[in-house]
C-alpha cells in the first residue's frame, strides 16, 4: 500500500518524500481547492525543486483541484493544469463533473483522481463520474469496506485510495456540511473557533456527542482495506503539520504492519496501542507549517 | 404554490387522513437515510390515508441500498406513470436515465443540490435537461441565491433547514448501510449556546435548524416537514 501525503511547501514535500511517502499532493495559488492560499504553493514554479525530489526518487506529485469550478474558470484552470503536467506534475485530485466533463470535450488526459468529497457510494455513482475520465478513487471517509467492495473491484481498472479512518475520520459529510467551522462555513467572515461536530450538547438530562464509530471497528475497517486491494493510504493535507507528521509515522508505522501479514485481532491491537484517543481537529487546523 | 408535506415511512402510523387534507402531494421516504426507503406495504398504508399524489425520496445509498432502490423502481414504473422521485444519489440519477429514460421525474434533492446550485447555471440547465429534472430542493437563501438563473423551479423545505448528515447513525450506532429498525423517532433538541446561536435538531442520522418559509420567484411548492410531538 502506496502513502500519499499532502503538503504546504517544499520542505514538508520533501520531509514526506523522503520518509516513506510515495506521493504528495499540493494546492496551488489559481487551482481552487479546499484549503487556505496560505497553505498552498504560490506559483507552477515553486513546485519544480518538488518534482525535481519526486523524479530522483521515483515518487509522485499531484495537485487538488477539489472544489467546484466555475464555468468561466474552466480554461484558465485547463491551462494551469495542462503547464503543470508540462513541468512533471502526474495528476489531479478533483471533484466537480462539470470540470472532469469539460476536460473530457477539450480531450484534455491526465491522471484524474476523484476526491473523498464527491460522496462516491456506489458503484453506480462511480459509473457516473468513470465515464468523464478517471484513474482514481478516494473513498469516502464514511463509507466501511462492507460497502465498498464493488467500488474497490471497479470494472473501470481504476485505482482506489482510503483513510486511515481510526486517526482520522470526519464526524459528518465534509462536504454536506454547513455547520459552523474553522475550516469551513457557508459564512467565511464569521470566524468560528470550535468544531461543531466535536462539541458536546445538552440533550435533556443527557450531554449528546457527534457520534463516531469506535476505534477498534475503524482500525478493522483499514485493515479490510487493505486486504481488499486497496492500493494507497492517505495522509491528509493538515494546517499543523507537526500532527500531520504524528499521523504520517502512525500511518507508515500500520501499513509496515499490514504487509508483514499480521492477523487482524493482532493490527486492531497494535492500532489501538498506537493511537485510541478521540480526534482533536481543532489542533489538526490550527496552522504551523514547515516553510521554504 | 403547492403543499406537500414530507413522512417518513415509519410516521405513517401516526398521521390520519385529516392530517393531510389540503395537501397536493405527500413525500414519502427519506433524504438522509437509506432506511427510510419505503417498502411496497408504505405505499398501501400511505393510499389507504391519502388518495393524491405520492413523490418517493430518497437519500445517498450503499451500494445494499442502491439495489433496494432498484427494485423499488423496477416495480412502480411499471405501474405508475407519473413516478416522480427526489433524488440526493448520482448512482441513483445514472440510473434512472440509463434504464427508465423519460418515465420517471427526477427532483434534484438538497444534498446534491447543495453541490450543484454553485455551478454554472449553462451546466446546472443542460444537465438538468439531460437528466430530465424540472425541479430541485432547497431550504434556505443562499442556495435560492445560487439558483438564480436556473430554469426549473424550487420546492421548498420548512420548518428546518438541512445543516448536516453522517453515515454513522446516532440512533442506531452502526452505518446507516447497516438494517434498522427506524428507531430514530422525534426530533432531539441539542442545546449549545457557543453554536450558532440557535438549538440544532436531531432528525435520523441528519441535523437541521430552524427556517421559514419564504417567498421567490422560483419557488412553486413547499415541503412541510411532518413533527411528531417528542
Amino acid at each position: 500500500m502506496k502513502i500519499t501525503a499532502g503538503v504546504k511547501s517544499r520542505k514538508e514535500a520533501e520531509y514526506f518524500l523522503t520518509n516513506g511517502a510515495d506521493e504528495v499532493y499540493c494546492g496551488l495559488v489559481g487551482l481552487r481547492n479546499n484549503r487556505l492560499p496560505r497553505e498552498n504553493f504560490s506559483r507552477p514554479e515553486d513546485l519544480k525543486p518538488v518534482l525535481e525530489l519526486a523524479r530522483r526518487t521515483g515518487k509522485k506529485v499531484f495537485v487538488a483541484v477539489n472544489e467546484l469550478v466555475r464555468e468561466q474558470e474552466h480554461p484558465e484552470t485547463l491551462h494551469l493544469l495542462a503547464e503543470l503536467k508540462e513541468l512533471g506534475v502526474d495528476g489531479a485530485i478533483l471533484r466537480d463533473p462539470a470540470l472532469l466533463a469539460y476536460f473530457k470535450k477539450k480531450k484534455f488526459k491526465f491522471y484524474f483522481t476523484l476526491s473523498t468529497l464527491a460522496n462516491c457510494f456506489n458503484s453506480r455513482t462511480l459509473a457516473f463520474f468513470a465515464r468523464l475520465g478517471l484513474s482514481r478513487i478516494v473513498l469516502p471517509m464514511q463509507l466501511m469496506p462492507e460497502n465498498a467492495e464493488k467500488l474497490i473491484k471497479n470494472r473501470y481498472g481504476l485505482e482506489t485510495e482510503v483513510f486511515c479512518q481510526a486517526l482520522y475520520y470526519g464526524v459528518n459529510l465534509d462536504s454536506l456540511c454547513t455547520l459552523p467551522c474553522p475550516q469551513t462555513s457557508e459564512n467565511f467572515s464569521k470566524k468560528f473557533t470550535d468544531f461543531t461536530c466535536l462539541l458536546p450538547y445538552s440533550c435533556g438530562k443527557d450531554v449528546f456527542r457527534m457520534p463516531m464509530p469506535p476505534p477498534e471497528y475503524m482500525f478493522g475497517a483499514f485493515y479490510d482495506y487493505f486486504h481488499l486491494g486497496v492500493g494507497h493510504a492517505k495522509v491528509a493535507r493538515w494546517p499543523n503539520v507537526l500532527r500531520e507528521i504524528d499521523l504520517f509515522l502512525k500511518v507508515r508505522l500500520l501499513v509496515k504492519l499490514l504487509e508483514k501479514g499480521v492477523s487482524r485481532k493482532l493490527f486492531i491491537h497494535e492500532g489501538l496501542r498506537l493511537d485510541a484517543k478521540p480526534l482533536q481537529y481543532g489542533k489538526s487546523f490550527t496552522l504551523k507549517s514547515l516553510a521554504g | 404554490m403547492e403543499r406537500t408535506i414530507s413522512l417518513a415511512p415509519f410516521e405513517l402510523g401516526l398521521v390520519t387522513a385529516e392530517r393531510l387534507k389540503g395537501y397536493d402531494a405527500v413525500y414519502l421516504g427519506g433524504e438522509f437515510c437509506e432506511n427510510r426507503l419505503p417498502s411496497p406495504a408504505d405505499y398501501k398504508r400511505l393510499a389507504a390515508i391519502f388518495p393524491g399524489r405520492v413523490v418517493t425520496v430518497t437519500s445517498i445509498f450503499s451500494e445494499r441500498g442502491l439495489g433496494r432502490a432498484a427494485d423499488l423502481l423496477k416495480k412502480h414504473l411499471g405501474e405508475q406513470k407519473d413516478f416522480e422521485i427526489v433524488v440526493n444519489d448520482w448512482g441513483l440519477l445514472r440510473l434512472l436515465k440509463d434504464k427508465y429514460g423519460g418515465k420517471a421525474r427526477p427532483v434534484l434533492g438538497r444534498l446534491i443540490i447543495w453541490e450543484i446550485a454553485r455551478m454554472d447555471k449553462a451546466f446546472l440547465n443542460s444537465f438538468c435537461r439531460e437528466y430530465g429534472i424540472k425541479s430541485v430542493e432547497a431550504d434556505c437563501e443562499p442556495v435560492l441565491k445560487q439558483l438564480s438563473g436556473y430554469k426549473g423551479s424550487v420546492n421548498y423545505h420548512a420548518p428546518y433547514r438541512f445543516r448536516s448528515t453522517s453515515r454513522y447513525c446516532p440512533h442506531l450506532k452502526d452505518f446507516v448501510s447497516s438494517p434498522c429498525a427506524r428507531s430514530c423517532g422525534a426530533p432531539v433538541r441539542l442545546k449549545n449556546p457557543k453554536v450558532l446561536g440557535e438549538d440544532l435538531f436531531l432528525m435520523g442520522n441528519a441535523y437541521f435548524t430552524p427556517n421559514r418559509p419564504v417567498k421567490h420567484r422560483l419557488i412553486r411548492r413547499t415541503v412541510e416537514t411532518f413533527i411528531r410531538e417528542p
